[in-house]
């Protein structure tokens, strides 16, 4: 319960930096989940030399 | 060829038009044509309230939840592809540009005749940016970009016209062009040929007008529902309500472009040339892998916002239930299907992904404009769209489909001429 406007920011600004600390870090993981097998192959960005 | 000099313009374009063939296709389109002409006709004689069931409290209805933001939504790809390929340069996106920048100009087109219908008196459809300026009103920034943006894209998408124009030639027996017809085209090839030549070289500066006018209006849609916190549910209403639609409409527009282009791949291949042939693959794994990315910064905004607002216990409700379908089916599991998609370089993960987007980003809209709106109503006095208003909705769908086929068959669309190859 929020008695004043004060609580329920604090409450939730507090709750969202903890998130979007968390979003970063997920971020990152997303970002070498998206990207980790470009890097190991050490593919060309050139779309006419892949093999679909 | 004598019978068909005497022929006049005018019926020379209905034998063009009665001699379709009778496919089950172009017959349902026909019946859906008849449908929606019956449908205007109610509409412009009778009133609104003939066809719709629009009310005081649900003034905006299926025309505007589905014809307009999604149609905006969806016609995104126009200015995110153009700008990947012209503004960031990944020339290897050229090919998808063309059909992006006709869906996108069909899009708006259609989203403008559609508007027609919701608001009537058309009219005065340019009354608030000649006699009445409500340069208060979002709905004003909207109407005021959605024209211009319009104008900027038939002007980008008028080289695949005039190209068409300027490539017919004369020919003989039943394919022959009226001669009055084919007499004011030659007339006409020199000066299409300039003004081509004008649009190419502002290429650059439509596509930096695209950018920035879809970014004012694709937002200003979501502005709209920041006037009524009490009457959109908390889950949907967000303070950050532009910069999701403007955020949910890059990853719509990129998918739409992949979703389009697997249909057009499907039923057009024998129009593609070896380049659009030997790009689409490449085209769907790079505009799939940039939606991936964007779509999991859309989830965490998101879910940002539910922390912002406290409205966790929202979701343990109906409500909260199908907001977390839309969240979950619609946002996440495409980025995910997207990501392996880049990952395994697989395209069936990426069309699919993109027909999840496609259904979500309508989803969302839906629920923005309708199903989350005024949910604190009574059943009785909520919103369903009539008969005639979805039938409407479909003719426009039909009207979109039936030009953008006509399009890809005549004009160098999926394929580029050889006289202007290397003006592209």
């Amino acid at each position: 319960m929020f008695y004043t406007l004060y609580d329920f920011m604090v409450y939730t600004k507090s709750l969202t930096y903890i998130l979007m600390g968390v979003t970063l870090v997920l971020f990152v993981c997303f970002y070498r989940f998206l990207t980790a097998r470009d890097e190991r192959s050490g593919r060309p960005d050139n779309w006419k030399e892949l093999k679909f | 060829m004598a019978a068909e000099q005497k022929e006049s313009v005018f019926k020379y374009f209905v034998r063009q038009i009665t001699s379709l063939p009778r496919t089950p296709g172009n017959i349902a389109t026909l019946v859906i044509f008849a449908f929606g002409a019956l449908i205007t006709i109610m509409r412009f004689t009778l009133g609104i309230d003939s066809v719709s069931n629009l009310d005081d409290n649900n003034p905006w209805g299926i025309w505007i939840g589905f014809d307009l933001m999604c149609g905006v939504a969806l016609a995104a790809g126009g200015y995110t592809c153009s700008s990947a390929c012209y503004l960031l340069g990944f020339k290897r996106y050229h090919s998808a540009v063309r059909p992006a920048i006709t869906t996108a100009f069909l899009g708006y087109l259609f989203v403008v005749i559609a508007l027609l219908y919701d608001v009537g008196q058309p009219w005065r459809l340019p009354y608030p940016l000649t006699v009445s300026f409500g340069t208060t009103s979002i709905l004003f920034e909207v109407g005021l970009c959605v024209g211009i943006y319009l104008s900027v894209l038939f002007i980008e998408w008028s080289p695949v016209a005039m190209e068409w124009l300027m490539s017919i030639r004369q020919s003989e027996g039943e394919n022959a062009v009226h001669p009055k017809v084919y007499k004011a085209l030659v007339w006409l090839r020199p000066y299409l040929r300039r003004i081509r030549k004008i649009v190419l070289w502002m290429t650059i500066p439509l596509t930096v007008m695209g950018v920035i006018l879809s970014t004012m209006h694709q937002s200003s849609l979501g502005s709209l529902f920041l006037i009524a916190p009490s009457k959109l549910h908390p889950l949907w209403y967000s303070a950050f309500l532009p910069v999701f639609f403007f955020v949910s409409s890059m990853a719509a527009g990129l998918s739409m472009v992949i979703f389009e282009g697997t249909l057009a791949h499907k039923a057009l291949h024998h129009k593609m040339d070896e380049t659009h042939l030997a790009e689409s693959e490449g085209v769907v794994l790079g505009l799939g892998r940039a939606c991936s990315v964007i779509l999991a910064g859309y989830f965490m905004m998101k879910i940002m916002d539910i922390g912002m607002d406290h409205d966790w216990h929202w979701l343990f409700t109906g409500y909260g239930a199908w907001f977390c379908l839309e969240l979950f089916g619609f946002v996440a599991l495409p980025c995910m299907l997207y990501a392996m998609g880049a990952r395994e370089r697989n395209t069936c993960y990426m069309r699919w992904a993109a027909a999840l987007t496609v259904g979500g980003i309508i989803m969302n809209r839906f629920n923005v404009s309708m199903v989350a709106f005024n949910w604190q109503l009574p059943a009785a006095d909520r919103y369903f769209p009539s008969f005639l208003e979805v039938m409407l909705s479909v003719f426009i769908v039909t009207c979109i489909v039936t030009a953008y086929r006509f399009i890809a068959a005549k004009m160098p669309m999926l394929y580029e001429l050889k006289e202007f190859k290397s003006h592209h």
